[in-house]
C-alpha cells in the first residue's frame, strides 16, 4: 500500500540537509532556500516518488534547477515540473565525477575530518563565514585583516577542503561504508 | 577549463556579492560552458557540506508538516479553477472581516504549483522592481488573492490592479487580496513594512493588519508591523506581540484600531499598540540599551538624528558615504576628532581586537546583528533600514563610543547632493559599482594564491 507521507519523511531523512544547503549555496538566501526546498520535495511527493537509489541525484537536479531560475531572477516557466522525470533504478552516473556511493553523510564526515585538520584560524574564519553568515567585514575587523585578504583565504580554504575530502572519500577512510541505498 | 571571469564571477556568488546583473552572467555562463557548469556544482556542493557542517539542520517536522500543508490545501487547479476558488475566498471575506482576519489570511494564502503555477490573471499585480515571492518561487505577475514575500534585499515595487503602487520592504509579507465588496483593493500585511502611493478615486483601499486596518481613498501612506517592545519576564505581551506604525506622506487616512477609529492627516505619524501609542519616531530596543531613531516614509533622512544612543560619543567624524554591501555601509572619513583608536578584548586567537580610524580612509559601519528567536543571528532590522536610506555622496557626521566593540553614538545624514530620495526608494545609478571601480584595499601580502574574488557589490 503506497504510503506517500511516510516516502516524504524518508526522502526528507536522507535528503533535506543536502537539498537545504545547495539552495543556499546557489540563492545566498535563507528564506528563498527554505522556500525552494519545499518546492523540491513538493515535487517529489506530487510525482510519487520514493526513496532510493539516484534519488540523491534526482532532487539535487531538481533543486538546482529552481535555484538557477531564481538566480536569473526569472519567472519559473523556465523549468518545467513535467518533465522532472523519476531517477533511472540505477545510479548513471550523473552525479558529475563524484563517488556515487558516498552518500551526503559520508561526504560531511570527510569534511568534518578535513575542519579538524586546519588550523585554528581558519576555523574562525569558516565559523564567521558559515555558522554566524557575518559579513566579511566584521570577520575582518576581528582579524584585523582587509576584506580582500580574507576573501583570498577563503577562497584558497574552499579549494583546500575539495581537495581534502575527495582525497577521503577516493581513499574510504570515512563513513561506514553504508551505501545511500542500503540508508534508504 | 573553466574562464578567468567564470572564476571571478563564481567566488563573487560563493562570497554572496554578486548583484543582479552578475548573476545574470553567471547563469549564462554556466548554460554556455559544461566545464564552468561542473565547476559551480562541484562548488555549490562544497558550500552545501560547510553550511551543514557549520549549522543546523532544517526542520524536518517543519519542512513535512509545510510541505503537506500545500499539498492537501492546494490540489493542482486549472488557471480557471484557482481563480474561482480566489474570488469565492474573497467574497468569504466580507463576512468574517469583523474578528477573523488570520482566517481571511490562511483561506486568500491558498496557493500551488503545478503546470501553470502562476496564471496571469485578468486583473493581476505587477512586480516592477525587486524580488516578489509567490510560493517561494520569484514572480512577476501576481494574482489578486496570493500571499507574497519580498525576497532579497531590496524594496519591492509593486504596480496593483487598481493602479495604486506598493512598495513592500525586504522580508515583508503580505496578501494581495484585490478588491472585497465596495473596497477597490485590500492589502492583507502580516509581517513587515510596506508604504502605498494610492490613486485618487471614491472606492476605499484598504490595508488590513493583525493589529488594525488604514482606510483610505487617495493619498501616500506607509504601515509597518513592529514588534512590541519586550516587556518583562512573566508580563502579557499584547495583541499578536505586534504593534502598528502609520505614517501618513499626504492627504489622511483613516485608521481601525481596538474598536476606535482616528484619522491621520498629512505629517503624523503614530504607532498603535503599544504603551501609550507613541507619537515620536524613537523607540528602545531589545536591549534596552540603545535608541534607534526610526525613519518614517517620506521623512527626509537628513537632519535627522539616527541610531541613538545613551552612551556618550568618545570620537565625533565627518564623511562621505561611499558605498554599501548587504549590512555595511562604507564612510570616508574626512574629520574626526577624539578618540581614534581603540584596542578591545581579546579574540579566541588571544590577539586583541583594534581599530583605528583614518582621516581618508573608509570607515565600514555595520548594522548591529540580533539573535531571532529561531537562534540564528540578522543584522538589526531597523538598523538595515538607516543603512538602507543612504546614498553615496551623502555627508554624515556622527558620534562614536566604544565597548566590546565600537558603536555608533549617534548618526545623522547633514547634506545630500542630489534631489531628494525617499526612504525605501530604489534606484541603481549608471556606469561601474564601486567594486569595480576600486579594488578593495591591501591584503594580499605577498599570497600567491589565485587572482583575488572581487570586492563586494555596491548595492547603491
Amino acid at each position: 500500500m503506497p504510503n506517500p507521507e511516510s516516502d516524504l519523511e524518508a526522502l526528507l531523512g536522507a535528503h533535506s540537509r543536502e537539498v537545504h544547503g545547495l539552495l543556499m549555496a546557489i540563492t545566498r538566501n535563507q528564506a528563498v532556500a527554505e522556500e525552494l526546498t519545499q518546492e523540491v520535495f513538493l515535487v517529489a511527493l506530487r510525482k510519487g516518488m520514493k526513496p532510493g537509489p539516484g534519488m540523491r541525484f534526482w532532487l539535487r537536479d531538481v533543486a538546482r534547477k529552481l535555484a538557477l531560475n531564481e538566480l536569473r531572477r526569472r519567472r519559473p516557466e523556465a523549468f518545467d515540473f513535467s518533465k522532472a522525470e523519476p531517477p533511472a533504478r540505477e545510479d548513471d552516473g550523473s552525479g558529475g565525477g563524484e563517488d556515487p556511493r558516498a552518500s551526503f553523510e559520508d561526504e560531511l564526515a570527510a569534511l568534518r575530518r578535513c575542519l579538524a585538520e586546519l588550523a585554528e584560524g581558519d576555523r574562525r574564519l569558516l565559523a564567521s563565514r558559515y555558522e554566524r553568515q557575518e559579513p566579511l567585514e566584521v570577520a575582518a575587523t576581528d582579524f584585523a585583516q582587509s576584506v580582500g585578504y580574507l576573501k583570498q583565504r577563503l577562497f584558497r580554504l574552499r579549494k583546500r577542503l575539495g581537495d581534502c575530502v575527495r582525497r577521503r572519500l577516493a581513499a574510504g577512510s570515512v563513513g561506514s561504508g553504508e551505501s545511500e541505498a542500503a540508508r534508504a | 577549463m573553466p574562464s578567468e571571469r567564470f572564476e571571478s564571477l563564481l567566488a563573487e556568488h560563493l562570497d554572496g556579492a554578486l548583484d543582479a546583473a552578475g548573476r545574470e552572467e553567471l547563469a549564462r555562463e554556466l548554460e554556455r560552458d559544461p566545464d564552468a557548469a561542473r565547476a559551480f556544482d562541484e562548488a555549490v556542493r562544497l558550500e552545501a557540506l560547510l553550511l551543514a557542517a557549520h549549522g543546523e539542520p532544517p526542520s524536518r517536522e517543519r519542512l513535512s508538516e509545510r510541505i503537506l500543508r500545500k499539498a492537501q490545501a492546494a490540489p493542482v487547479l486549472r488557471p480557471a479553477q484557482w481563480k474561482s476558488r480566489v474570488m469565492a475566498a474573497a467574497a468569504a471575506a466580507i463576512l468574517i472581516a469583523a474578528g477573523a482576519w488570520a482566517a481571511i489570511s490562511l483561506a486568500n494564502g491558498r496557493r500551488t504549483i503545478g503546470p501553470e503555477p502562476h496564471p496571469a490573471p485578468s486583473a493581476g499585480n505587477r512586480v516592477v522592481a525587486g524580488t516578489v515571492l509567490v510560493d517561494g518561487v520569484a514572480s512577476g505577475e501576481i494574482a489578486n488573492g496570493a500571499k507574497v514575500e519580498v525576497a532579497g534585499g531590496k524594496t519591492a515595487e509593486i504596480r496593483l490592479a487598481d493602479g495604486s503602487t506598493a512598495w513592500l520592504e525586504p522580508e515583508s509579507r503580505a496578501v494581495l487580496a484585490g478588491p472585497v465588496g465596495d473596497v477597490r483593493q485590500v492589502v492583507e500585511l502580516e509581517g513587515g513594512k510596506g508604504s502605498f502611493k494610492v490613486e485618487k478615486e471614491p472606492r476605499q483601499f484598504k490595508v488590513r493588519t493583525q493589529v488594525g486596518s488604514v482606510t483610505v481613498t487617495g493619498t501616500e501612506f506607509s504601515v509597518e508591523l513592529l514588534p512590541r517592545e519586550a516587556k518583562g519576564e512573566g508580563q502579557m505581551r499584547g495583541k499578536l506581540g505586534l504593534a502598528l506604525a502609520v505614517s501618513v506622506i499626504a492627504g489622511a487616512v483613516q485608521v481601525d484600531y481596538d474598536g476606535r477609529t482616528e484619522t491621520l492627516t498629512m505629517g503624523m505619524s503614530k504607532t498603535y499598540g503599544e504603551e501609550g501609542e507613541k507619537r515620536e519616531g524613537v523607540r528602545r530596543d531589545g536591549e534596552g540599551e540603545k535608541r534607534e531613531g526610526v525613519l518614517r516614509d517620506g521623512e527626509s533622512i537628513v537632519g535627522k538624528k539616527l541610531a541613538v544612543s545613551e552612551k556618550p560619543a568618545a570620537a565625533t567624524f565627518v564623511g562621505t558615504v561611499a558605498g554599501r554591501e548587504r549590512a555595511l555601509v562604507r564612510i570616508v572619513i574626512e574629520k574626526i576628532e577624539g578618540q581614534t583608536e581603540w584596542t578591545g578584548p581579546k579574540g579566541e586567537d588571544g590577539k586583541p581586537r583594534a581599530v583605528k580610524v583614518v582621516v581618508g580612509e573608509p570607515l565600514a559601519v555595520c548594522a548591529q546583528w540580533e539573535k531571532g528567536e529561531d537562534g540564528k543571528w540578522r543584522p538589526s532590522r531597523n538598523e538595515m533600514r538607516l543603512l538602507g536610506a543612504l546614498r553615496r555622496g551623502d555627508k554624515v557626521e556622527g558620534g562614536i563610543y566604544f565597548d566590546e566593540h565600537p558603536r555608533m553614538a549617534y548618526f545623522t545624514v547633514t547634506a545630500r547632493t542630489e534631489g531628494e530620495v525617499r526612504d525605501g526608494e530604489k534606484r541603481r545609478e549608471g556606469g561601474k559599482r564601486d567594486g569595480e571601480k576600486k579594488r578593495e584595499g591591501g591584503g594580499d601580502k605577498g599570497d600567491k594564491a589565485p587572482e583575488a574574488p572581487k570586492s563586494g557589490g555596491d548595492e547603491f
